[in-house]
């Protein structure tokens, strides 16, 4: 069982019984478990005394990385800081930067581009072969490599289950691309939860729609996921869902109050 | 609609949103033996808003929804049912329900059948 960082709390046999449980401190130092549970923490790979990432090693007693983001100030304002120094709310399983949406998103997004690359490399491949000119067809097979990496990533995170359930519940398959789902967002309620901070509706609702449909469309089709938005200084956080034909923002909130 | 005092399917509802432990949970058990509530209805979507004595112990929660307080549950067609936690001040303020596809509630969840919706 994963929390919502991704990290491992418990594993259970095939009957169902916990053999092992873990807990960890905010940055990933093992503070209880029986058996210890390996590479655990938030998506990493390893753990030690430096709990490893897939680019860099961070110290858990220091909240720090080891080296400079190897993507420079595009990971954050501070080269060496884990997951903006905001560890619970924001897992940085590849240490790059941190992911600002669902965790079970940022694998969605890796598995996507990780595909569409490899279709990309494996085009360029064969148009050397045949003495093609280089790039013909590789943006074609990008895109198929990014539909067959949507596919695995589903089935990878889980969110199969989900949209099966939807799709069980009469409100169809979720076939809708990301890219069409993200154009049309509709929004439930949350106006009632701006009393007080001054802001309006339609601010806040366009500062969601505009990060949904910006950001988070390449991993719309986790089913369900979160966000923050900054208005005037007071952060909106909100909870949306890939339908078939749309994404539905449940609802938002001021995050401290 | 006059605040009132919880029904015990009201109450059963709430603690088992606070059945696991986070900080500041134990002063949110403490508000409701004096909680008064009310229901109201946006889009078919019920919220039960509570009025809390401020004699009561403030919650020192850290986020506005405590994610261990949140719920899922299915809806009679199988569609999931969301239930979250409004901490305000350190008080509760409300419980929101809401369908993932926006629809009308058709079937209100109980407590047994309320999941935490993160592991």
């Amino acid at each position: 069982m994963r929390d919502r960082l991704s990290s491992v709390r418990s594993v259970r046999n095939e009957t169902g019984t916990t053999v092992a449980t873990a807990g960890y401190s905010a940055y990933g130092e093992e503070k209880a478990g029986s058996p210890p549970i390996e590479s655990g923490f938030a998506g990493a790979l390893g753990a030690g005394d430096l709990v490893q990432f897939r680019h860099r090693h961070c110290d858990p007693e220091t909240g720090q990385f080891l080296t400079e983001d190897p993507i420079g100030f595009a990971g954050g304002g501070n080269l060496y800081a884990y997951a903006v120094n905001n560890p619970v709310s924001y897992p940085d399983p590849f240490g790059l930067s941190p992911c600002l949406v669902y965790p079970q998103a940022c694998a969605v997004v890796a598995v996507i581009a990780g595909s569409a690359i490899g279709y990309a490399a494996a085009q360029l491949f064969a148009n050397i072969q045949d003495d093609k000119p280089l790039l013909e067809g590789v943006g074609a097979a990008a895109l198929e490599g990014a539909y067959v990496g949507t596919t695995a990533a589903l089935v990878a995170v889980g969110a199969e289950a989900l949209l099966g359930r939807l799709a069980a519940a009469g409100v169809g398959a979720a076939t809708a691309a990301p890219a069409e789902a993200a154009t049309n967002i509709t929004f439930g309620h949350g106006a009632r939860h701006l009393a007080g901070t001054g802001l309006r509706q339609a601010d806040v609702e366009a500062a969601i729609r505009q990060q949904i449909s910006g950001q988070v469309v390449r991993a719309s089709e986790t089913g369900s996921f979160w966000g923050r938005v900054v208005v005037n200084d007071w952060t909106i956080e909100y909870r949306a869902f890939t339908l078939p034909d749309r994404i539905h923002v449940g609802t938002y909130y001021v995050v401290r109050k | 609609m006059v605040p009132r005092a919880m029904n015990a399917q009201e109450r059963a509802l709430v603690e088992k949103l606070l059945q696991r432990d986070f900080q500041g949970r134990d002063a949110l058990r403490a508000q409701i033996e004096s909680a008064l509530v009310a229901w109201t209805e946006e889009n078919g979507s019920p919220v039960m808003s509570f009025t809390v004595d401020d004699k009561a112990p403030r919650a020192e929660v850290e986020l506005r929804v405590p994610l261990e307080a949140e719920g899922v549950a299915e809806d009679e067609d199988g569609v999931t049912i969301h239930l979250l936690l409004h901490v305000v001040d350190g008080f509760l303020r409300e419980l929101e329900l809401f369908r993932e596809d926006g629809e009308p509630i058709k079937r209100m969840p109980t407590a047994d059948s309320v999941h935490p919706a993160y592991d």
